[in-house]
């Protein structure tokens, strides 16, 4: 865990600095930004990868029948919502 | 499938829509209210207006369809087209309302000042999406009208074309704007009714999900029988009852899956599938696809605050998602209580029947005729609200970009603006009738992906670059635009060709694997090769709280 954590921390500031560069004004509003965007591309980009390359897995049932690909679809739906609620609370109060 | 029930609701839309922009036609005063609305829709209205522009006929009859027909497989594009939203709320919706003022490149303008060339090439773009998202919605329309209603083709594509151009001509995006509300809680309810009635019917949503594993996807089952084999297990659809069709389409799954345990059910994956790399290019292509449709981006210079487009599109993505949930447990249920039926379908050769029609018939067995024509309003509310949209991305663009701004240098009137911009109107309801008209029986339902692609690939990635890097260039402008559009195209061409590779690159069934790196390292390196950053204050401004 501490090991992805790393990478992650990594990442984002490789790009925050990539696209920040010096904009004083950009910088809490793109660390903002870019802390919701990482995290649900990865979550988004692994539902790709379940379907894509991990059909068994995603098939398996886990109760009657709602098997792993469509949990993991259905929760698609909470979490996007969960995402762009907490950005929209987040950005409406970095405003004021 | 004729129903008068079904007539009178379409026709009901059809009348209020126009009502609606009538009413509004009156209020058109100036450029800005044609091409913005005045600025001045409040965003939950923004919100109501961009859920039905986003929501097509595919999205209304294709997503359950395709859901019912391939099982869990096709779960996938609900997904992908609701994630899209994600990138618009966070990277787009607020900063387009800051900078935009009527169309995209406006927003390039805005950086860039007097960049004609990019200017001309948003525009190409804006009017090839438009196109190639417009033509295969009048097919549809052409096609829907003539199975839901009986109505000829070339009548369907007619009507449906006339009304949308008298709406964009009469009041532009105001007039587009408040019908597409209406159209929006139309398509929306009919969709909720479905549901709730198949909530009703099963006992629950796990009820749902239950019955599905027991029942393959009929597109994979139909390898397994014969039209002789699944004929008296098909109910006529004029006396469907919901029980009779579950019980017959549950005996006949299990005859399957007693002679093919190993089949695949509902709710497995496998009935439409896509290797890896065809998912990530779909993937791809669709999430940075939708912040760059120039139908979705023009929405948020209506709205009178940057503020209020974030809102809009927080109620946009919750109206989608509610919509896409009703969509997927609908599908599920159609596939499994419709089993025999689709099957029959698809053994008949009525594909367009199978993949376009379960959820009106769903309708008609879980709630007369009456829900049927409310699921057929729905469908008619949904092609009309996109084509709107579409055209008036297009009219905008056209009339604004090229005849106001690069033909006649910004020195046009008013009046002659607002003229120009409803006989361009008239112009692009032309195309994309005869479009319509010629296309006829073509399956050109890929031209949407190639919209998504050429829009994630030129739009999206510029506008990124645009919105957010300080060292993004002119030129960077134009060459990641134009790579992006130039790879986009040719791979969509290759698919379209039945190539299976170019090159050492396998053609996916998407582009964007290629065509949104391409795009990227394009503005990247000609950006760090140019010097030409724009306007030195358009971050400051962007960003400033």
């Amino acid at each position: 865990m501490p090991i992805y954590a790393n990478i992650y921390e990594k990442l984002e500031y490789f790009l925050y600095e990539w696209i920040y560069e010096g904009v004083e004004a950009m910088n809490r509003e793109t660390k903002l930004v870019l802390s919701f965007t990482i995290p649900y591309l990865i979550i988004y980009m692994g539902m790709a990868v379940l379907f894509g390359g991990m059909k068994k897995l995603a098939g398996t049932p886990i109760v009657g029948g709602l098997t792993v690909g469509l949990l993991y679809a259905l929760l698609m739906f909470p979490i996007t919502w969960g995402f762009v609620v907490t950005y929209v609370i987040l950005r409406n109060k970095m405003e004021g | 499938m004729f129903s008068v029930i079904a007539l009178i609701l379409v026709i009901a839309v059809a009348v209020i829509t126009m009502g609606i922009a009538w009413w509004s036609y009156r209020r058109v005063r100036s450029i800005s209210d044609f091409y913005a609305a005045g600025r001045q829709v409040p965003w939950l209205l923004i919100a109501w207006a961009l859920t039905s522009n986003y929501l097509s006929a595919a999205s209304f009859l294709g997503v359950a369809g395709g859901i019912s027909n391939f099982g869990l497989d096709r779960v996938w594009d609900p997904i992908g087209y609701f994630a899209g939203w994600v990138l618009v709320l966070l990277v787009a919706a607020e900063f387009v309302r800051k900078v935009g003022k009527f169309t995209v490149a406006d927003i390039l303008n805005e950086r860039f000042k007097g960049a004609t060339e990019l200017r001309a090439l948003a525009m190409i773009a804006t009017v090839i999406i438009s196109t190639f998202y417009m033509i295969p919605q009048m097919i549809g329309a052409g096609s829907l009208m003539s199975l839901l209603l009986n109505w000829p083709y070339p009548i369907a594509v007619v009507i449906v074309g006339a009304i949308v151009v008298l709406v964009v001509m009469m009041g532009g995006i105001r007039s587009t704007v408040y019908s597409q509300v209406f159209q929006a809680l139309v398509l929306w309810v009919a969709m909720l009714l479905v549901f709730l009635a198949y909530l009703a019917a099963f006992g629950g949503p796990s009820s749902i999900i239950d019955n599905a594993y027991k029942v393959p996807p009929p597109a994979v089952a139909k390898k397994y029988l014969s039209i002789d084999q699944v004929k008296p297990y098909m109910p006529d659809i004029n006396t469907i009852s919901f029980n009779d069709a579950l019980k017959k389409s549950l005996e006949l799954a299990k005859r399957v899956i007693e002679k093919h345990p190993n089949i695949i059910r509902m709710t497995q994956p496998g009935g439409f599938a896509r290797d890896i790399w065809n998912q990530l290019s779909l993937a791809l292509g669709i999430i940075m696809g939708t912040m760059g449709l120039p139908h979705i981006l023009i929405y948020f210079y209506t709205v009178p605050r940057p503020k209020d487009a974030r809102m809009g599109t927080l109620g946009a993505i919750l109206n989608i998602g509610f919509f896409y949930i009703f969509s997927i447990f609908v599908g599920f249920a159609a596939g499994t209580a419709l089993f025999s039926l689709i099957t029959g379908w698809l053994l008949e050769g009525k594909a367009p029947w199978a993949k376009n029609m379960p959820v009106v018939v769903s309708g008609k067995m879980l709630g007369g005729e009456m829900l049927m024509g409310l699921a057929a309003a729905g469908a008619f509310a949904a092609i009309l609200s996109t084509v709107g949209g579409l055209m008036v991305a297009a009219t905008n663009s056209v009339a604004y970009d090229l005849y106001a701004n690069i033909i006649k240098k910004g020195r046009a009137s008013e009046e002659e603006q607002l003229l120009v911009a409803r006989i361009i109107a008239i112009l692009v309801g032309a195309i994309a009738i005869g479009g319509g008209l010629v296309l006829k029986g073509f399956d050109v339902s890929y031209l949407v992906v190639l919209a998504f692609g050429i829009a994630a690939s030129s739009f999206a990635t510029t506008l990124i670059m645009t919105l957010w890097w300080k060292r993004f260039t002119r030129a960077g402008a134009f060459a990641s635009m134009l790579v992006g559009l130039v790879v986009a195209v040719v791979f969509v061409l290759a698919r379209l060709a039945k190539m299976s590779s170019l090159g050492p690159l396998p053609v996916l069934v998407q582009p964007a694997l290629y065509s949104i790196p391409a795009s990227f390292a394009a503005g990247i390196i000609v950006s760090y090769l140019t010097s030409d950053t724009g306007d030195p204050e358009f971050l400051k401004r962007l960003h400033e709280e």
